[in-house]
């Protein structure tokens, strides 16, 4: 049957004829909506209200591994903040830093107008060799900043991360 | 006229038989190629772009390294700044990733997406491409199945309407991370070859409905599938063992002297290519092969191993040169060096790294360049088999301490049986593990207990229309198992651990399990004799399933943790129902339909954990590179419990 044979080649020339006039070298028609939350699309800076529902220092703690190329590792906690008027694409970042570990960790949150109103923060989970875990417990800092037009601390917890094991 | 058209038939032949052989050689027929692409359409779908572990920054780095001409990373474009990522080397000041053969299959790929993303937005060529593999799909299926003038028409259309409502909401993506995504898509499409080969392998030993069967089970039941867009080794090397495997018993099969020798040195090949990527697993890899292979060939003489050593040592040759332009010995693989967490106080900060890299010759060159050759040369001597005897150190410990391993309930318990910190995970998600064991990965493995009982009932049988000697597929029978006990022997020591998800270090022994289970279990006669009873439960399993899971997680508030654990649960559950049930079958016919039922069920337990890690579990803030399917994923999101 000819429609057999047809219909592929008519669904191969349109799906390539479409993607090619798409594309930045014709570009007769645009037919991706940019994502203003990347760095490379937004005017970065700005700003955002966070309103800090609630941060879950109680859940850092060094937990000692079975596995014996790691040996200890840091969970992590959770914090939940509100998001309102935000303006261009400024980033949230959610820090944690223990000296006594010589540990800093950072998660970075590129922010626009398209972002959820609640954000769930986390830091990664780290990892330690048994060497490097000396003390029974470590203070750490918590913090979480807001990077934009102006650079300002919007939480800061001093938090005791045990070690279990 | 008659001329050109004469012309036009035989060149349109020609063509024909040219894509025959192609088709032939990677796929070995029209039901390898249907899973093949099977397999993208499945990978295209849950592909999350992006970083889901950070060990893949030094991949990325090194990936973007050798595409400027270099071994070493003079330019950290992801991960953090000053390249302390897991997996970093230091030789002389400079910066060295690892996996290099697994790049060096990437930069091809790297290429041919740069040039791609010129000309086409890379979210519509990722719609694109996925349209046009359904409809090459779709004209497979009707080769297979008939009806292929309704099929293709039918793919048309569907491939037009998907390719539509993709670009409907496709979003433009930062060309940045090409290198990560490069990385994802030579993953993607080693990871689509493992249920062809696993296929190609059983369609010789079994009937090809079987074997089929064995190549969907893999996609849809293995963790192979959660696997197959993270850049990561472990499709790579697992499609080696398998494809190690698959030239192993064509070694066997058959009287062609020639075509014989040619296959079990290609099954040598691989063992060179997976030590590029991974030297440890490549020597498992090449210690049960030759623990099966030399005592069960029918011909070792001289020139056979000759040959075969030949082969070997070509294959070896990428590893080798890598490894000695970048520490000056050729058996010192990455693993092996200095990690840059150990060296912090020769690195110091990033632009001393800058500093360094800017000295372009090597250990070698620059010893060269003195003109002592000779110490040179016996220094790397020395070093060579420095390294040769540490590594036979170094691996019979491992097994040693392997042994010792396995001796331990509580470690073979959470590697194999239950994960997650019992007891209590519910109820205090921190403690909750994001990891799953062995069975709850793949349940449909608890089935390989009934092993002992089929073998007393005598099941399975043996082909004996094999030449001399040992059958081919007890070779491949023996080497399966050498390989999995080497393997579990090496990787023991270090199991559980965490950021594994599905054990992955273990992850050859998901498509070895489903040979094993289509080799020696009733399993494949069970679903066959009762495919409507599959069918008809697997597919509700998977939509019912899935939904109810999610319904689920969401009243009960749970963690992301939690979560996971409560699937490890309910997996748990039905891989012990599948080995109670299909172990009872055995002895009552009666009860073989309700084995099919827990059979599939089993089946649809992975692939909702397969579709619910790639929308909402393991998500780790990533979108997903098709369109339609990023939509579904923001359609679907939880908002987590604490």
């Amino acid at each position: 049957m000819e429609y057999a044979r047809v219909a592929p080649v008519i669904a191969v020339v349109l799906i390539v004829g479409i993607s090619f006039a798409s594309g930045p070298v014709m570009h007769l028609v645009d037919l991706t909506r940019s994502q203003p939350g990347s760095s490379v699309f937004c005017d970065e800076g700005g700003d955002v209200a966070v309103e800090v529902i609630e941060v879950a220092s109680d859940q850092f703690e060094i937990q000692q591994q079975r596995g014996e190329s790691v040996d200890y590792v840091l969970e992590t906690g959770p914090a939940v903040v509100n998001i309102s008027a935000v303006d261009r694409c400024p980033q949230i970042i959610y820090h944690l830093e223990v000296p006594g570990l010589g540990l800093t960790s950072k998660k970075v949150y590129f922010i626009d107008n398209t972002s959820e109103l609640q954000l769930r923060l986390t830091v990664l989970a780290e990892s330690f060799e048994s060497h490097r875990i000396q003390q029974e417990t470590y203070n750490g800092t918590l913090t979480i900043e807001v990077q934009g037009d102006d650079n300002r601390t919007v939480y800061q917890e001093n938090i005791s991360i045990s070690v279990d094991g | 006229m008659d001329r050109d058209f004469e012309l036009d038939t035989m060149d349109t032949a020609k063509r024909q038989k040219v894509l025959r052989s192609f088709q032939r050689l990677c796929f070995g027929d029209t039901r390898g190629q249907l899973l093949f692409l099977g397999a993208l359409l499945v990978y295209f779908l849950t592909w999350r772009k992006g970083v889901f572990i950070n060990d893949t920054y030094v991949i990325a780095n090194t990936l973007v390294a050798v595409a400027d001409g270099h071994l070493f990373i003079d330019q950290v474009r992801f991960g953090p700044p000053t390249g302390l990522s897991p997996g970093m080397n230091v030789v002389d000041g400079k910066l060295y990733g690892r996996n290099y053969g697994q790049v060096f299959l990437a930069l091809p790929v790297l290429w041919a997406l740069q040039g791609l993303f010129q000309v086409v937005e890379p979210a519509i060529a990722i719609s694109a491409i996925f349209s046009l593999l359904l409809l090459g799909f779709a004209i497979q299926l009707g080769k297979v199945l008939g009806g292929e003038n309704r099929l293709r028409v039918a793919g048309s259309i569907i491939a037009v309407m998907l390719f539509g409502m993709n670009i409907l909401v496709a979003r433009e993506t930062d060309q940045y991370f090409v290198p990560i995504f490069a990385l994802q898509l030579a993953t993607l499409v080693t990871a689509a070859f493992i249920p062809v080969f696993v296929y190609r392998l059983l369609s010789r030993v079994d009937d090809r409905t079987s074997a089929v069967l064995a190549g969907i089970v893999v996609i849809v039941a293995t963790p192979v599938t959660f696997w197959a867009t993270i850049p990561k080794r472990h499709s790579l090397t697992t499609l080696l063992v398998i494809v190690s495997l698959y030239c192993l018993y064509r070694s066997r099969e058959g009287n062609d002297y020639h075509r014989a020798l040619h296959f079990r040195s290609l099954a040598y090949a691989t063992v060179g290519l997976t030590a590029w990527i991974h030297a440890g697993e490549g020597l498992v890899l090449l210690f049960a092969l030759t623990l099966i292979d030399l005592p069960t060939a029918p011909s070792n003489r001289p020139r056979d191993l000759v040959f075969v050593g030949g082969v070997f040592l070509v294959s070896l040759l990428p590893f080798l040169i890598t490894n000695t332009v970048i520490s000056g010995n050729p058996l010192e693989p990455p693993r092996l060096l200095t990690r840059l967490e150990d060296s912090k106080t020769v690195l110091g900060t990033g632009s001393e790294m800058n500093h360094t890299s800017e000295n372009t010759g090597g250990k070698i060159s620059g010893g060269t360049a003195d003109g002592s050759t000779l110490t040179i040369f016996f220094l790397t001597l020395s070093g060579i088999i420095d390294v040769a005897i540490s590594v036979v150190e170094r691996t019979a410990l491992s097994m040693y301490r392997g042994v010792l391993a396995l001796l331990e309930p509580q470690r073979v318990y959470q590697t194999f049986i239950r994960s997650g910190t019992q007891g209590e995970y519910l109820t205090t998600p921190k403690h909750a593990a994001r990891n799953l064991s062995v069975l709850e990965s793949m349940p449909l493995l608890s089935v390989l207990l009934l092993i002992p009982l089929l073998s007393y009932k005598n099941h399975n049988s043996t082909p004996t229309s094999e030449a001399e000697g040992i059958p081919a597929v007890r070779v491949v029978d023996y080497a399966v198992f050498a390989y999995t006990g080497l393997l579990l022997l090496v990787t023991m020591p270090t199991l559980p651990i965490h950021a594994s998800v599905t054990v992955r270090y273990l992850h050859p022994i998901y498509p070895l399990g489903v040979y094993a289970i289509f080799r020696f279990t009733h399993l494949p006669t069970l679903v066959k004799e009762n495919r409507m009873a599959f069918v008809w439960t697997y597919t509700p399993g998977v939509i019912i399933g899935g939904q109810l899971f999610i319904l689920a997680v969401v009243l009960m508030g749970l963690p992301e943790l939690s979560a996971i654990q409560l699937y490890a649960k309910i997996s748990l559950t039905t891989g012990a129902g599948v080995v109670l049930v299909a172990g009872y079958s055995l002895w009552n016919d009666r009860a073989n339909s309700t084995a099919t039922v827990a059979v599939a069920l089993a089946t649809a337990v992975t692939t909702v954990f397969l579709l619910v890690a790639a929308f909402e579990l393991y998500q780790a803030g990533l979108e997903l590179f098709l369109p339609i399917s990023n939509v579904l994923a923001e359609t679907l999101q939880i908002e987590w419990g604490f």
